[in-house]
């Protein structure tokens, strides 16, 4: 009926994305196109030049095809979930209600908002793309070859994010239709993301330094062939072993770029029928999810706290966080974290690498639970501010709550963690146990202070993600001065060799100092909160 | 069903046929068998409690969702088999929409107008004329996310008209607004009224559909 409707939608998402460089936006297309021809074509190579030896030179033009084939698999992977995450975190129906108001296929809506990202997807995947070119620049491959294996690579990545978005958007539409939707989208996007960081970590641990052997990585790279992100990668590898050289394309390459082709405007067509079939604004149901009376657990939890009104703030805190699949995701995020890096990346052979391997788990754990505090928006802590009873009672309760939570989950983790080492003794069991339990309570105490000095009332605003980075650092920071510098200080003053326990104490002194401070500087901000 | 009944069902601009839309397979009726017809040029106002089903028949009406059994039909348009035609010539300003709040007024308002396929000058003009009337003209070129709710509310209204349609349906338009906001909306009511548009209002105050309508029907569970 309206034609290039999705035109008009891609130029206001397109504005939207550049709303913060309004003066600059008819220029920003020639900066960005600049920038990267200067990147391409003159930087790049040139850092490549220098950095790389003639023999890596070499030995990256022989590398085997199923190393690129793997590197573009992954690669598609992360434009697959990246948009799915992004467009599942933030489930709001209102904006579509309005929009369908009008004359629009959802189809058209959906490629128009693809579009409208499009430049900024395609510079990423250029971005990826030049580290490969950048390489071979110097070994003498032309223009046109630079020209096609970016083209490579920005079709290969469109259709994963193609993809990405025409999936998210649909399980999008069906998510709405429940009230538990947007919470359930949430949490969806935090699951997606594990089979990347497992994918990660099992490359970091050196499980797939196979890919570098051509005899042992064939069956990979057959299995790989399935996949089109697959299909462009032996031309790239072709051009790198014949710089220069466009006439002698191998057949069988020439057919699997047509394929890729081929397969990316099927993608897009495919796309765009699935959205105009699938996508609705109609609610499936109108039933809220119903509280249960308390069980036994409920009221265990209230007489082992007293049954007064500090039993009800920590019970009534615990419902609110556990009815929220955003946050039970979380903690098996950080469970599955924990798992995938001792199984692929570091197997613990002593205790201290066992507390080595956790150390970054407990902030996140802490911060994860904690950041919660300000999230249901300024007013709910107002609230409790107005209330007789005091911040400290909000705070209090809050704590009780966070500690319910965080203190099991990380003696379970230094427990399991500490298992995986041969021959681990009792005491050095319990002594991780331990160190688990008080680093934890420390960090609780840590981030619920900051995260009441500097309150994010939104997971995506701008605090919520500074307070995690300072949480995170704050501890790691410390426990690698400890180890590498305190270690020698210790041997040069006290002769003491095996300073690994001492190091240890200071890191946990330091912790809980750390987290009574921020606590109190956190309880003061929230009581002149305004 | 419990509206008026019209005299005048032939002459109806919008005619509402034993429209239902249940969901929870049929235990939650949210709008049940509802006969209307509203007469062009007419301002109906369909007045309710929260819940009792005036959001879902504006929805089922723009064709945003189907209706279970029945249907209705808007200036010889369908709203099963022709909920485009519907669309270009009804406007909807809902209940809590969002907007694109990293556009400006302006910007909006060029996007919505587009997506309605009127011609690039005669939004503009369409666009400067909607602004100077909503007082939002010096406005136009901030950003939305730095706009009071009657502000934002005034931006979608406009976005909702700026087509000229000939019907018009309106969900709780003064929710959120202070008294000269909400005055402002309530004579853009008026004007549109006597332009001859024809106009369905929903809330759940009183005051605000006896003050704007011609005829009001009373909606209470479905």
């Amino acid at each position: 009926m309206i034609s290039f409707q999705w035109w008009t939608v891609a130029k206001a998402d397109y504005r939207m994305i550049t709303s913060r460089f309004r003066q600059f936006r008819p220029i920003l297309p020639f900066i960005l196109g600049g920038g990267l021809i200067f990147w391409i074509f003159y930087l790049g190579p040139s850092l490549a030049e220098s950095l790389l030896s003639e023999m890596d030179k070499y030995l990256f033009s022989l590398v085997a095809v199923v190393l690129v084939q793997f590197i573009l698999f992954f690669c598609s992977l992360i434009f697959f979930v990246l948009p799915m995450m992004s467009i599942l975190q933030d489930i709001r129906d209102h904006h579509f209600e309005n929009l369908f108001s009008t004359p629009i296929s959802p189809g058209n809506l959906l490629f128009g908002e693809f579009l409208g990202k499009m430049p900024f997807y395609a510079t990423f995947a250029i971005i990826i793309g030049s580290f490969f070119t950048i390489a071979l620049i110097p070994l003498g491959i032309s223009v046109i070859q630079v020209l096609i294996i970016l083209g490579i690579f920005i079709l290969t990545f469109l259709t994963s994010t193609w993809i990405g978005n025409v999936t998210a958007v649909l399980v999008r539409s069906f998510l709405m239709k429940n009230a538990r939707g947007r919470d359930i989208g949430k949490g969806v996007a935090f699951l997606i993301i594990i089979p990347l960081v497992v994918l990660m970590y099992a490359a970091l641990g050196g499980y797939f330094d196979f890919l570098l052997d051509p005899e042992k990585s064939k069956w990979f790279g057959d299995l790989l062939k399935f996949f089109p992100s697959s299909w462009g990668a032996e031309i790239i590898i072709e051009f790198a072993r014949s710089p220069g050289n466009l006439t002698g394309i191998n057949p069988t390459t020439s057919i699997q770029v047509i394929l890729l082709i081929t397969f990316t405007i099927v993608v897009f067509i495919t796309g765009i029928v699935f959205a105009n079939r699938l996508y609705s604004l109609e609610l499936k149901s109108f039933s809220a999810a119903k509280a249960k009376p308390d069980r036994m657990f409920y009221r265990f939890l209230s007489k082992l706290l007293g049954n007064g009104s500090f039993a009800v703030l920590v019970t009534a805190s615990w419902k609110g966080y556990t009815r929220t699949v955003r946050n039970l995701t979380m903690l098996l995020y950080v469970i599955a974290l924990v798992a995938a890096m001792n199984i692929f990346l570091m197997q613990p052979e002593d205790v201290e690498s066992a507390i080595v391997s956790t150390i970054m788990i407990t902030p996140l754990l802490a911060a994860f639970v904690a950041g919660e505090i300000g999230l249901q928006g300024k007013d709910s802590l107002l609230l409790y501010k107005h209330t007789p009873t005091t911040t400290f009672s909000f705070v209090k309760g809050k704590l009780g709550h966070y500690f319910l939570i965080i203190l099991p989950i990380a003696v379970v983790i230094g427990g399991v963690v500490s298992l995986l080492v041969p021959n681990i003794q009792l005491h050095e069991l319990l002594f991780n146990m331990i160190f688990q339990v008080i680093m934890a309570t420390s960090l609780t105490l840590f981030s619920t202070g900051l995260f009441l000095r500097n309150p994010a009332f939104h997971d995506k605003a701008p605090e919520y993600m500074v307070n995690m980075q300072v949480i995170i650092f704050l501890i790691m920071i410390p426990f690698f001065f400890g180890l590498i510098v305190l270690d020698q200080f210790l041997y040069d003053t006290f002769r003491i060799i095996d300073s690994f326990y001492y190091i240890m104490g200071i890191v946990v002194i330091f912790a809980m100092t750390l987290g009574l401070i921020f606590l109190y500087i956190g309880v003061r901000h929230l009581d002149r909160l305004e | 069903m419990k509206t008026e009944k019209t005299s005048n069902r032939s002459n109806g601009l919008i005619q509402i046929t034993n429209l239902s839309k249940f969901y929870s397979k049929g235990k939650i009726r949210a709008v049940d068998d509802l006969c209307l017809t509203i007469n062009q040029g007419e301002t109906f106002g369909l007045l309710g409690p929260n819940g009792a089903g005036k959001t879902t028949t504006l929805r089922l009406l723009n064709g945003l969702i189907k209706p279970t059994n029945g249907t209705a039909n808007i200036n010889g348009y369908d709203i099963l088999t022709d909920s485009q035609q519907v669309k270009s010539i009804s406007g909807l300003l809902a209940e809590s929409p969002g907007v694109y709040a990293k556009l400006s007024a302006y910007e909006f308002l060029e996007f919505m107008g587009s997506l309605y396929g009127i011609h690039k000058s005669e939004l503009k003009m369409r666009i400067n004329e909607l602004l100077t009337f909503f007082d939002l003209l010096d406005r136009q070129n901030d950003l939305i996310e730095g706009f009071s709710t009657g502000m934002r509310q005034k931006v979608l209204l406009a976005s909702a008209i700026i087509h000229d349609p000939e019907v018009i349906f309106l969900d709780e338009p003064t929710a959120g607004l202070d008294p000269r906001a909400a005055r402002t909306v309530k004579q853009l009511v008026k004007d549109m009224s006597n332009r001859g548009k024809t106009i369905l209002v929903s809330s759940h105050r009183l005051s605000v559909v006896d003050e704007l309508c011609d005829r009001i029907g009373i909606i209470h569970n479905g």
